[in-house]
């Protein structure tokens, strides 16, 4: 096991470096002016010159990238052009944000997934399978960013049900930072309401974010269940008068746990490029966010920055998801074992 | 001798419709897939007789009438106009045109040498050739194409080509190593080693023998990846940096209207909608291939 | 002692409600001021150079002199200056006595000096047309700058220079820097930090989000109530966020979550919306220019008579179209609310393809204008630069001239102007008067060779000698009167070569809760309406509109 962590290990750390390489070369080749763009308006051209020299803009390439890496090495991943400030600095205060986007939209799409593919799955075949199956079709079909304006335009702006805007309103002290989720840290610091309202407004981007793996965590949950209630043993439960939740919950959900995280995991990484939208729609202040608006803005040691930290998440959650997998199905591991 | 070999054709071509007679009777099981094909089928023919069919062709080219700006859906604008006083309707059926072409060109581009690559790989399995390209593969696949898309069409002047070239670039991992792990699998089966002896070429095994076993998969995938094509084209027109004006483009268009909501709700509702609709009926021909092809997951 | 406890205990639980309510921000007649149109980025004076970063400025620094409606400049922190010794490169200037920085301590001639060498030696920001400036203290008041080069106008060049308190600077240097013992000259700290004398304190900054601050009481211009209402008082607190989605701000303006935005990038039904609420007000106070440059240098635009004829084929009155009644309209090489303003062709402003084409058929691409494309590029993700193109689109297509347009993200879009190879055919920009003086900005910085160069003379065109001479004797032109003759006599020459196409000026609307008052002084320049002091809050107004 450890063998094999080790080796995947060392395959991410290979890839990491070609997808640093891959995008530093995308940023310098193509030609724009970075250093105009960090200085401003009213900058003369020697001011421009003089910037490019800083940067590093005007030595070759491969000379580019050797300082890129030696500063990565020390943890120094550069000035944002942008925002002005060390990109770890800006990681640091917008990372959070989308975190907590995003393991809220999972928790939203595992409790609604897994409903909806239990009552498909049980109910199969009646009118509330046909609807569940419509209603993934949609999700996967739609782009984040349609639902996203979607349900802005309809729980926001014709239904005032929920905020739009951020993660809290902007007269509402914020609480300390603690962890960097808004709710978690309002109820640290004992602010009940400010955690209720931060619930609120993580609960339209959220949505958006989770529909479409709602759509299809209920199909492995629905096909997982469908599968297994014509197992024999299941029949010879029901003949026993096991109550029906407990066989649901006892056989029939177990199955579709492996399949279920598995596609979370790959979601993940999914997840955080389709916040890239739905933070743009919702005002969402985070990492997302930032990643579209330095691309946007040709920084190139925050996109170079943001590429690579979406890489090394990807990563990390693939290789937990292998991990987790392999506790939880002993087959799996025997397998990689003989493979 | 022609006799002989018109029989043969014949019987081909008999078995051809029974294969394709089979076929249908699999995809049409499932009515979604009908309907998906019905849907598709129309798109496609609107889009071919778009300057015929649309009320008002000249909208989707230089046109400007401020005046006109922002008027509800009507008999006159079915879906109602845009900021820039043109009708949304025409701008959408135009609009399916370069979305098609969008996903045509980048699959196009991508898928060919995805395969090729792949079926090398498949081929010196075990071997550096191998490595070298599943490693790079692996890294155009360590993010989301969303990610990589962004970055590198940020860094070009935007237009329809430019993003079509974006997305191609990174479209390929994805064929290579669907077509690695079915073209090795059947690295050591009988058929190409008897190929291999009998002293056919590289290419010949590559493209006459492993290639056409490899097919199945590769078609429904790519009916399946035209809705993803599609939808990343338009994520990338929401930011702006697809197709310039006065293109239509769902994607701007939708951008372009959020703008506007909730007052003028229609001009970006509808190019929504327009956009869940043909992703929608590609997916369900996809899902219809699927069955025919009986291809277990791609 | 029973009753005691009572109350003690009414008294608390009254004390923690409120507490509890202010804190989660219900508090009633809040007296703060969220406004939107501040993506500050930095908030060091020496590094400052966005508008928006400049109007940052204004509030949380003092520049040496002021803006005036007139467009000339009064005492601000400098009393008065002169030039000594004759020849416009040596300039005196005396200090205001008493002015506080936040920290309480007077600013002095010391700090001036310091400012202005932190400014040249940084060399970012508004630095750039100042040129190299050497500073010298004379006494405690008194301050001395020597130039490179003769300038009539740089006492007015000043009003974008805004001293830092030096013991401060010097305190928060971060070593290692760019700047020897003087590590990072103290730009990281100033980023989060103000050393400033303005009217308001930085209490936080998250850069490109979100800029807090409090009024300052020992501000030198004092808090005086005259020309102000009753119940308008000072707002005591800022809060500037940075917003880019109209339709969300709209929300938060309709519900009283937003008191002011001032980057004015509503849509029409938007602006009709607000227009029509009791509760908002719409104030204009600066239109900017929007200007189209046409490059000289290259093909199809290098022809005199093909620019022409695409001043003549442009429907002005077509794009204004929904916007007229919002203060879009004629504007020239000046704005036309600045004095000595001379309209330009076409005049009336409106198409006239009868001459377009008689003005094409002059042009050497009179016979092959099949073969010819018009590249526009605008800003991406600007609706109105877009539409100008749109509507060129549709006029040019008329005459048989084909026009692509593209909107590139904004650096690749800056980036093609730095030489006039890579310039487009057309590229349009929105001049707001954000450097000052404002008519050397409109002229001299866009028609010289010594100019601003790259975006704001992305015409490159510098071949008419005589122009340029005008254009440097406005330069050396001591008297300011004399210098505006010399502005209105240049006008009709440069429009003569037809170097850019004005489709209209742009006012910029500050929406705002109607019981926000202001501006109080209107000047034509970014920085000083957006300067809060010169706004107020009616906090009875607020009471009663329930916010």
């Amino acid at each position: 096991m450890a063998k094999y962590i080790g080796l995947r290990l060392v395959q991410s750390i290979f890839v990491l470096f070609g997808l640093s390489l891959l995008i530093f070369s995308i940023a310098r080749v193509v030609p724009g002016d970075p250093a105009r763009a960090a200085l401003g308006f009213l900058a003369s051209q020697d001011q421009v010159q003089q910037m490019r020299v800083e940067m590093h803009l005007d030595k070759p390439f491969p000379v580019q990238y050797y300082y890129w890496i030696r500063n990565v090495m020390h943890g120094d991943l550069g000035k944002s052009s942008y925002t002005r400030r060390p990109v770890t600095t800006d990681l640091a205060q917008y990372i959070p944000a989308t975190l907590e986007l995003i393991l809220f939209a999972t928790l939203i799409s595992l409790v609604f997934g897994q409903i909806m593919g239990i009552l498909a799955g049980y109910f199969r075949n009646s009118w509330f399978d046909g609807l569940s199956r419509l209603v993934s079709y949609l999700g996967i079909a739609t782009p984040s960013f349609v639902i996203a304006i979607l349900l802005m335009f309809l729980f926001s702006q014709v239904f005032r049900l929920a905020p739009s805007v951020g993660r809290l309103p902007i007269m509402m002290q914020p609480p300390p930072t603690v962890t960097g989720f808004m709710v978690l840290d309002s109820l640290l610091a004992g602010q009940v309401k400010t955690a209720l309202v931060a619930l609120n407004h993580l609960l339209l981007p959220a949505f958006s974010l989770a529909v479409i793996h709602i759509a299809q965590e209920g199909r492995i949950t629905r096909s997982s269940i469908v599968e297994n209630l014509n197992k024999d043993y299941i029949t010879m439960h029901r003949v026993h008068g096991i109550r029906t939740s407990r066989l649901v919950f006892k056989y029939l959900l177990r199955p579709s746990i492996i399949p279920t995280i598995t596609v979370m995991g790959l979601d993940f990484a999914f997840l955080m490029s389709n916040a890239f939208l739905v933070e743009l729609v919702y005002m969402w202040p985070g990492f997302s966010r930032y990643a579209v608006t330095t691309m946007l803005n040709k920084d190139l040691n925050a996109m170079v920055a943001v590429v690579v930290v979406m890489g090394v998440t990807f990563a990390l959650v693939n290789l937990a998801v292998d991990i987790i997998i392999s506790f939880l199905d002993p087959t799996i591991r025997i397998q990689r074992r003989g493979g | 001798m022609w006799q002989e070999k018109r029989a043969d054709l014949a019987a081909s071509f008999a078995l051809r419709r029974r294969g394709l007679a089979k076929g249908w009777y699999k995809f049409s099981r499932n009515p979604l897939s009908v309907v998906g094909l019905v849907v598709l089928v129309v798109i496609v023919l609107a889009t071919g007789l778009a300057s015929y069919i649309t009320p008002y062709p000249a909208h989707a080219g230089p046109y400007t009438n401020f005046k006109a700006a922002g008027q509800p859906p009507s008999w006159e604008h079915l879906f109602g106009t845009d900021r820039i006083g043109r009708d949304v309707f025409t701008r959408v059926i135009f609009g399916y045109r370069f979305s098609l072409l969008l996903g045509i060109v980048v699959l196009g581009l991508g898928v060919a040498p995805g395969v090729i690559l792949g079926l090398i790989a498949g081929y010196h399995r075990g071997t550096w050739v191998e490595t070298t390209i599943m490693r790079v593969t692996d890294v155009f696949l360590a993010v989301p194409p969303l990610v990589l898309a962004l970055a590198i069409t940020a860094m070009l002047t935007p237009s329809l080509l430019n993003e079509m070239f974006a997305i191609a670039l990174l479209w390929w991992p994805w064929y290579c190593r669907l077509v690695f792990a079915v073209s090795s699998s059947m690295r050591n089966q009988f058929f190409i080693r008897e190929a291999e002896f009998s002293g056919a070429s590289e290419a010949h095994i590559l493209f006459r023998e492993m290639l056409p076993n490899c097919l199945a998969p590769i078609l429904t995938k790519m009916t399946l990846d035209m809705g993803i094509v599609i939808l990343l084209g338009a994520s990338l027109s929401f930011v702006g940096l697809g197709a310039q004006p006065p293109t239509p483009c769902l994607g701007t268009m939708v951008a372009d209207g959020a703008k506007r909501l909730p007052g003028e709700w229609w001009s970006t509702i509808f190019p929504a909608l327009a956009i869940v609709l043909v992703i929608l009926a590609f997916n369900l021909v996809g899902d219809g291939l699927r069955d025919v092809f009986a291809v277990e997951e791609v | 002692m029973r009753n005691k406890k009572v109350l003690r205990v009414i008294v608390a639980a009254f004390a923690l409600t409120v507490g509890f309510g202010c804190f989660v921000g219900v508090c009633a007649t809040d007296n703060v001021a969220v406004i939107n149109g501040y993506p500050v980025i930095t908030a060091d004076p020496a590094t400052a150079s966005d508008w928006y970063d400049t109007e940052a400025m204004y509030n949380l620094y003092s520049p040496m002199v002021y803006p005036t409606p007139d467009g000339s400049v009064r005492a601000h922190l400098a009393t008065s200056w002169q030039a000594v010794g004759g020849d416009l490169t040596h300039w005196r200037f005396a200090l205001r006595q008493g002015v506080l920085f936040h920290s309480g301590h007077e600013l002095t001639a010391e700090d001036v000096a310091f400012s202005m060498t932190r400014f040249i030696t940084m060399g970012r920001g508004n630095s750039g047309p100042l040129g190299k400036v050497t500073a010298t203290v004379i006494d405690r008041y008194t301050v001395d700058f020597a130039l490179e080069k003769p300038s009539a106008i740089f006492p007015e060049t000043l009003a974008l220079f805004f001293p830092v308190e030096k013991a401060v600077v010097l305190a928060n240097v971060k070593q290692p820097g760019n700047y020897g013992d003087l590590g990072d000259y103290g730009e990281d700290w100033l980023s989060t930090h103000d050393a400033g004398t303005g009217p308001y304190v930085m209490v936080t900054h998250i850069p490109g989000q979100r800029l807090d601050a409090t009024r300052f009481l020992g501000y030198f211009d004092g808090w005086s109530n005259e020309g102000w209402g009753p119940d308008e008082v000072p707002i005591e607190r800022l809060i500037f966020i940075m917003e880019t989605d109209y339709t969300s701000l709209m929300t938060l303006l309709k519900s009283g979550g937003l008191d002011l935005e001032i980057n004015g990038g509503w849509t029409v039904p938007q602006l009709t919306q607000i227009q029509s609420d009791p509760m908002l007000d719409l104030s204009y106070v600066w239109a900017q220019n929007v200007t189209v440059w046409m490059n000289s240098k290259v093909a199809p635009t290098d022809d005199e008579h093909f620019r022409k004829a695409i001043l003549y084929a442009f429907d002005y009155v077509g794009v204004v179209g929904p916007w007229e009644p919002f203060g879009n309209g004629e504007t020239g090489i000046i704005l036309p609310n600045m004095a000595g303003y001379v309209p330009i062709e076409p005049q009336p402003r409106a198409q006239n393809l009868e001459r377009a084409r008689q003005e094409l058929a002059l042009s050497k691409y009179a016979n092959n204008l099949r073969d010819i494309t018009l590249v526009y590029h605008y800003c991406g993700g600007l609706d109105f630069e877009e539409e100008v193109g749109l509507q060129l689109q549709a006029d040019m297509a008329q005459l048989g001239v084909r026009v692509e347009v593209a909107g590139p993200p904004w650096p690749q879009y800056s980036a093609e102007c730095s030489s006039a190879e890579s310039t487009p055919n057309m590229t349009i920009f929105l001049f707001a008067p954000q450097a000052f003086p404002t008519y050397d900005y409109f002229m001299y910085s866009m028609f010289s060779p010594g100019g601003l160069g790259w975006i704001f003379e992305a015409h490159w065109y510098f071949d008419d000698p005589q122009l340029i001479q005008m254009l440097d004797s406005t330069r050396a032109e001591p008297n300011a009167f004399s210098r505006l003759l010399t502005y209105e006599l240049l006008q009709p020459i440069i429009a003569d070569h037809a170097l850019a196409l004005y489709p209209y000026q742009k006012p910029t609307l500050f929406a705002h809760q109607a019981y926000i008052a202001g501006p109080l002084e209107e000047i034509a320049f970014v920085g000083p309406s957006e300067n809060m002091h010169n706004w107020r809050i009616n906090l009875v107004m607020k009471e009663a509109a329930g916010r």
